[in-house]
């Protein structure tokens, strides 16, 4: 276990490196000036802008500048937002609990309810219940994010003025309200983003669900277990269901990585402060460190997820258990 | 109620503001006269309370993060919002935005100015009451040091290029500073106030230049304004409260929350809600919202940008040769007869905003609505392509000469939802007289590259303005051209408008000042450099239990610490009052 | 085979009914000139017409610049269609190649292969579509096209590379190979045909998501661009007036999720008919 651990840490910081080569390079490439400006009002001179990059070391040539990156990444130093004139890991420390806190709440409501989905659809397989059910489900999965974002936050907030439309607190107030007001204005907050991105991954996990238990279904056991007598229930609940908790974790490093690129889309609908919305903000100003900083968090938490769903994995499957 | 709190906020005529003929203050100023200010701003004269107002309240601007907030090097409009509250300028200018000598400046943090006899250095006397955020009092060490780090190539001010005309600075004594000039300039006391922030040398003088605009400082800053900065939690808040013990007087508001809210919806939706009381720029399709809203009311002010579309005279693959379009006078002329500008205006901005006139905005002292402009006239754009050859041979098609087609690229940037909006409509306009227009859509940074670079056939280009109409100088004359680090894109070059830019430039005179800028203008304009589209003015929806003043042209929050709040309509967060550190007495000044 | 697989779908309804579904919308597409009643390009009115209500000449409404939604969806069909085939032949092609590739290399070069797509994969996929569109000055459809594409191949290679993984050991591939076949021919004649199930099935998902896809991306302002009309650019129009006129982003919005259900549907239904040992429960 200790080797195989060894050997996909190993993998996992090739990966990140690629991902860091990849970016740094596209970046890089991407026409345009971190100081020319981000508005109309806020043009500067080409003198000015000459003196800012020498500053921040852009006019060395581009190995050089990536070789001193990466040296600076090795020593935990981030660098210096272009854009914000602030060490990129406050940015970044500032951006992630944000993101975590969404995907967490998605991550979580999003199995509850996909699995349980899942569960009542195959026990139901085949009804009016199923259908309505896979029909629903389909249509979540198949809708474009931002799309449902959109349309949620004009229901919610437009129409119904239930809930905030954007951001991570109410701006306006946070600041004055007592310590409980502060946490219901945070989750009155969470409660759109999360919703969205819940239904969107839910639908996903449900089918998934679905098949894996119709798939146990099939198996020696279930036969055995009928034969047995065990009634109907105790068999779906007791024995399919626990077979097919196995391909259902795995998943789990899959919807890993598409929270992560879904929260890319609803941040920026919702304004939510998070990583996806610093990405793409950075994106557009060249901010580079920035830009590159969180492409490598971004990357080292699909490879985290992706190693703690083999290690769940696993610990679920009695078979791996053994041989481990 | 005053009138510029008119309800729908688009009836304002004669948006240009006359000068004020007053005699500079010595001394505090009243805001009384911000107000009445503000009242001829807005084109009526009304009974304004402000000055005599109450004081307390909370107010929310919905506004984006300031990129820093070390005024040096701070880039973005929201900064100077801020930093317009928290720092003082030896002067302030005055609502006319007039540039040239020291006529409407007000006092600051000089209480008095005097010029020397041959205009090449002017002597300020501090106001000895003026006092730091932290209680350091002002002194003229901290102006010599401003000036030297706005000078300092290595502290990378954004505007170092704009000051080259200022050769030093002395301080005779802690409450005289004295700036002297290279050559004698009409702009030159706007040089050394407006654009100059008064900078804290106690807490900055220790912090090598190229680290200021990374320092702890641009990012809690201290001054002197009549706000102090209390907290800024990016993407969440940026607070200031009222420095009570401020020798202009006590903020009358007790505190503004800058809260980042970068879309537009969304900052409309927290305004209808009640949860933000300012919101700078409303979109048309805002207004019918606004209108409906009884506790909303609005404040509008001219802006100073003008957007335009921009031909490229050179060919951008071989810039040594003219373009094979646009270097035609009468082409230029042609496209832009062909362009219904009025609508097109009406079509995207409703009332906020109106046909550009030239190379100027409305806000600026030059502006001139007299200005012969080329008419909508399809005919005669018709005629004008027949007879230089440009044949449509199968109707509503793209013309064609010489088996050239009529047809470029025009770069939008894709930031820009009006240029967007502005493009798609001006490339159907175009079709209907037999002209092919690809549009690019760029992100920004990409614009600026392409533009600078002069890759480009035309781009829908915008400028800011400051008060000083000198400017054309960078980005439409000869001496403005790329190659010689200025910003004039399109290379457009007429002898005559650089001359007579020339002369108006350095003229100390306002009022033939005036005269050259106009005769440059209709030069410009009869040449078509550029499609004349819009400018902007802005309105901005304001609570009504708000009384905004001094709403000035280039920056409506000029005068925030004059504002107040009606004490009959005090929301919770109006009531919380000052926790701050500091004393609480109120002086009044 | 494929005669048994089609009529396994033919048995499954949600299959026929996506089919059904999707032949509707690429009829639609097709004669889009014909069905649409307005130039979707043209200003009908661009002062008095703008974000109109759907009405009856106007059943999806105008956009902001008084052009008919209705006829703009219609021409965005064909756009978003033919982005989503086409992205996901490139991604297809692409993604074959490599995990053939890799399939056949050995252990070493396979890993560095693989590890190479794990590393793409662990970016979201709408990131790094915006790095590599923020690289490029002009997007033009095809270079879209093959954006996309080229950044949607991963999946499929590892799909392609467990294929060959598994088959090239097998009987037919071992007796082929003592026959002197090349690992080319080897490929394409024995194990093409085996990885072709699952690769159908992986491009109708695929086309799906490449439509999402350039959706989420015309949001950002880097899909198709104005004025020709893509599902994802007629949104993006209507997000600024998004509560004063909801028809803009709302009708495009569903004619992606129909398209998109359909394919998905129909992707199940494959891989189920493809596949008998997925056969639905006992």
């Amino acid at each position: 276990m200790g080797r195989y651990l060894a050997r996909r840490v190993r993998d996992g910081l090739v990966v990140v490196f690629i991902v860091t080569t990849v970016t740094f390079v596209l970046i890089h490439a991407a026409p345009g000036d971190p100081f020319s400006g981000q508005s109309d009002s806020s043009r500067l001179s080409p003198a000015v802008r000459a003196q800012w990059r020498h500053e921040f070391a852009l006019d060395r040539p581009l190995p050089v500048q990536y070789a001193r990156y990466l040296w600076n990444v090795a020593r935990g130093d981030f660098g210096i937002s272009f854009a914000r004139n602030e060490p990129v890991a406050t940015a970044l420390a500032r951006a992630l609990p944000n993101t975590l806190l969404l995907m967490a709440t998605a991550l979580t409501l999003s199995f509850a309810a996909g699995m349980g989905i899942g569960v009542v659809q195959a026990v139901r397989h085949g009804r009016f219940t199923d259908r309505l059910l896979r029909a629903g489900s389909l249509a979540f999965y198949s809708m474009p994010d931002f799309w449902l974002a959109l349309m949620m936050m004009l229901l919610f907030a437009d129409r119904l003025r239930l809930l905030p439309a954007t951001g991570a607190v109410d701006v306006a107030t946070h600041a004055l309200l007592s310590p409980a007001g502060r946490l219901a204005d945070r989750l009155l907050h969470l409660v759109l983003p999360a919703l969205t991105l819940t239904l969107l991954s839910a639908a996903g996990i449900a089918r998934y669900q679905r098949s894996a238990m119709l798939d146990a279904a099939t198996e020696e056991f279930v036969r055995t277990a009928r034969a047995k007598g065990l009634t109907e229930r105790r068999i779906w609940l007791r024995h399919i269901l626990r077979n097919a908790l196995v391909p259902v974790i795995s998943v789990f490093g899959l919807a890993f990585p598409a929270l992560l690129g879904g929260t890319v889309l609803i941040e920026r609908v919702f304004a939510w402060p998070g990583m996806g919305r610093l990405t793409v903000e950075a994106i557009g100003a060249r901010d580079y460190p920035v830009v590159l900083a969180s492409v490598i968090v971004g990357s080292a938490m699909v490879v985290v997820g992706n190693l703690l769903a083999d290690v769940l994995h696993a610990a679920a499957d009695p078979r791996l258990r053994r041989t481990a | 109620m005053p009138s510029y709190l008119s309800r729908r906020g688009t009836r304002l005529a004669g948006v240009r503001t006359p000068p004020p003929a007053r005699a500079p203050y010595r001394g505090p100023v009243p805001a009384v006269c911000l107000a009445i200010a503000a009242a001829l701003l807005a084109g009526a004269c009304g009974g304004s309370d402000a000055g005599r107002g109450p004081t307390g309240g909370t107010v929310v601007v919905a506004t984006s993060d300031p990129d820093n907030l070390f005024p040096p090097v701070a880039v973005s409009a929201s900064a100077r919002t801020v930093m317009d509250q928290i720092f003082d300028h030896l002067a302030e200018i005055g609502d006319g935005l007039n540039s040239i000598g020291d006529a409407g400046f007000k006092p600051r943090l000089a209480s008095s100015w005097t010029w020397a006899p041959d205009s090449l250095s002017i002597t300020f006397h501090l106001d000895p009451r003026a006092r730091w955020h932290d209680g350091v009092p002002v002194r003229s060490g901290d102006v010599v040091f401003s000036v030297r780090t706005y000078l300092d190539s290595a502290a990378g001010a954004t505007n170092r290029q704009d000051l080259a005309n200022i050769d030093s600075v002395t301080a005779p004594d802690s409450l005289t500073a004295v700036i002297w000039y290279g050559t004698r300039q009409p702009t030159q006391f706007f040089d050394a106030t407006y654009q100059i922030y008064i900078l804290p040398a106690h807490l900055l003088k220790d912090i090598p230049a190229h680290e200021l605009r990374t320092s702890p400082f641009a990012r809690a800053p201290i001054g002197s304004g009549r706000f102090r900065f209390v907290r800024w939690v990016p993407t969440q808040e940026l607070v200031v409260e009222a420095d009570t013990t401020n020798f202009r007087g006590r903020a009358r508001l007790d505190r503004i929350i800058f809260a980042p809210i970068p879309d537009a919806n969304a900052a409309m939706t927290k305004l209808v809600a009640g949860e933000a009381d300012v919101y700078e720029t409303l979109r048309p399709e805002h207004l019918a919202q606004i209108a409906s809203r009884p506790e909303i009311g609005t404040m509008s002010y001219p802006g100073a940008d003008y957007a335009f579309l921009q031909f490229n005279l050179r060919d951008p693959r071989t810039p040594d040769r003219p373009h094979p379009l646009f270097a035609e006078r009468e082409l230029r002329r042609a496209l832009t007869m062909a362009l219904d500008r009025r609508s097109l205006v009406k079509a995207i901005f409703d009332s906020l905003a109106v046909v550009s006139m030239g190379p100027v905005t409305r806000s600026q002292f030059t502006a001139d609505t007299t200005l012969a402009q080329l008419p909508f006239d399809t005919a005669r754009a018709n005629r004008t392509l027949d007879s230089l050859g440009w044949r449509d041979r199968n109707r509503d098609s793209v013309r064609v000469r010489n088996g050239r087609p009529l047809e470029f690229t025009l770069l939008v940037p894709s930031v820009s939802r009006n240029r967007v909006l502005m493009s798609v409509l001006i490339q159907e306009q175009l079709r209907r007289i037999g002209v092919g227009v690809r549009l690019e859509q760029l992100e920004f940074t990409t614009f600026l590259d392409r533009e600078g670079k002069g890759t480009f056939e035309a781009v829908l280009g915008a400028w800011h303005t400051d008060p000083t109409p000198s400017s054309i100088r960078q980005t439409w004359t000869t001496s403005g051209l790329v190659a010689t680090g200025g910003s004039n894109y399109g290379s457009y070059q007429s002898p005559v408008f650089d001359a007579l830019v020339d002369s108006a430039v350095a003229t100390m005179d306002t009022q033939r000042g005036r005269a050259y800028y106009r005769r440059a203008y209709q030069t410009i304009i009869d040449d078509a450099a550029a499609i004349w589209l819009y400018e902007p003015r802005y309105i901005g929806g304001v609570h009504r239990r708000i009384r905004p003043t001094g709403v000035r042209a280039d920056a409506w929050w000029a005068d925030m610490a004059d504002w107040t709040i009606d004490p009959a309509r005090r929301l919770p967060r109006d009531k919380i009052g000052l926790r701050a550190p500091s004393p609480p007495s109120t002086p009044t000044p | 085979m494929w005669r048994v697989t089609w009529a396994r779908l033919r048995s499954d309804r949600p299959s026929m009914v996506a089919l059904g579904v999707l032949a509707v919308i690429a009829a639609a597409a097709l004669l889009a000139p014909a069905l649409a009643a307005y130039d979707p390009n043209a200003t009908i009115d661009f002062v008095a017409m703008r974000n109109q209500a759907p009405t009856v000449a106007h059943p999806f409404g105008t956009d902001v610049f008084s052009r008919d939604v209705l006829s703009r969806v219609l021409y965005g069909a064909r756009v978003s269609l033919s982005v989503g085939v086409l992205a996901m032949t490139v991604a297809i092609t692409a993604g074959t190649a490599w995990g053939a590739c890799a399939g056949f290399a050995g252990p070493r070069l396979d890993n560095l292969m693989m590890r190479v797509v794990d590393a793409f994969l662990s970016i979201p996929r709408i990131l790094l579509a915006i790095a590599v569109l923020a690289a490029v000055e002009r997007i033009v459809p095809v270079g879209l096209v093959l954006f996309i594409g080229l950044t949607g191949w991963f999946g499929v290679s590892r799909i392609v590379r467990a294929e060959v993984l598994a088959a090239r050991d097998k009987e037919y591939a071992v007796s082929a190979r003592a026959l002197g076949a090349g690992r080319l021919r080897l490929f394409l004649h024995h194990l093409l045909p085996n990885v072709a199930a699952p690769i159908l099935v992986a491009a109708t998902l695929g086309v799906g998501n490449v439509i999402v896809l350039e959706a989420g991306l015309s949001y950002l302002g880097r899909g198709i661009q104005p004025p020709a009309a893509s599902w994802g650019n007629i949104i993006f129009d209507g997000v600024d007036q998004l509560t004063t006129a909801w028809w803009v982003p709302v009708f495009p919005g569903l004619a992606i999720i129909a398209t998109v259900m359909a394919l998905n549907a129909l992707g199940d239904g494959l891989r189920d008919a493809l596949d008998p040992r997925q056969l639905r429960a006992p």
